[in-house]
């Protein structure tokens, strides 16, 4: 657990800056736009430490698949549990999701199919090099 | 590829082997010197049996509530004394680590599986399965890339 999080610190401190460079460019594009006039000093403030600790957890939480003793679909429930919360307490903090029920649900069905999509490319990729690894096997048996 | 013998009484017996990669006769020769050295095997315990395991009738060598256990060829296993980072350098090359505890014979290995969950499996010769780390895996496939 101590190289957990060694490694959990060194990933996210290297990205924690990507975070608020991502919130500039989409209040650059809303300011651009239109969409958005102004942004008071408290949103902004609290737009970039929210986003700086997001990124600074999503980066820091792909550590756990370091950790080789645990099984892995206990990895992928703690890295998806911890990417999900810290997701929508940013989300919510900053009030780009209201606090209700039917947005919060939406919000919920979005995460989850998108983190499912992404296993099941990494899947589909670790099956086609397993398979290949195969191949070189059979031939150099 | 040339042979070259040297003979010399003071020097230390030593076979050197220079060559452009790893291939089939290297691993024969390396074999055949670590037999004729009696160096090619480890004494394995079971609970009331004390056997030398010849390398190439080892599966795997895996760490289990920290202790080593050799798996042999008829997936039986076998307790031996020496640490995993022992074997790892006393073993011939064929052997590869393909997790933090685990060392596998690269000629027994049957096949690599995918689990459900996305992890890979070495199924060995014997029916004995050991997970495969993803650092070891990218290891063993550039590792077989280059052969």
């Amino acid at each position: 657990m101590k190289t957990f999080w060694k490694e959990f610190l060194f990933r996210g401190l290297i990205c924690a800056g990507g975070g608020p460079v991502v919130l500039a460019i989409i209040y650059g594009i809303l300011g651009a736009t239109g969409a958005v006039e102004y942004f008071s000093p408290r949103e902004v403030c609290l737009g970039i430490l929210t986003i700086t600790l997001l990124a600074f957890i999503t980066a820091g939480m792909t550590a756990i698949y370091q950790l080789e003793q645990l099984p892995l679909p206990t990895m992928i429930l703690l890295h998806g549990g911890a990417l999900y919360i810290a997701y929508i307490l940013t989300y919510l903090l900053n009030g780009w999701l209201l606090n209700q029920l039917t947005p919060i649900l939406i919000f919920t069905g979005i995460f989850v199919a998108g983190y499912a999509l992404i296993w099941l490319i990494i899947y589909a990729v670790t099956k086609s090099k397993t398979e290949e690894l195969n191949k070189k096997l059979k031939k150099h048996a | 590829m040339k042979f070259k013998l040297i003979i010399d009484k003071e020097a230390d017996e030593e076979v050197v082997a220079k060559v452009h990669r790893r291939w089939a006769l290297i691993d024969e020769i390396e074999a055949l010197v670590l037999k004729h050295a009696g160096a090619d095997r480890i004494a394995g315990y079971s609970e009331d049996d004390i056997k030398l395991l010849a390398f190439s009738d080892i599966e795997c060598v895996t760490v289990l509530d920290g202790k080593t256990y050799a798996i042999d060829s008829h997936n039986r296993r076998y307790r031996v004394k020496q640490r995993l980072y022992e074997l790892e350098k006393a073993l011939p090359s064929s052997f590869i680590r393909i997790n933090k505890s685990a060392i596998a014979n690269e000629n027994r290995l049957e096949r690599f599986a995918v689990t459900y969950s996305g992890a890979v499996d070495a199924v060995f010769k014997c029916g004995y399965t050991e997970y495969v780390s993803r650092r070891c895996f990218a290891q063993i496939k550039r590792r077989f890339e280059t052969k």
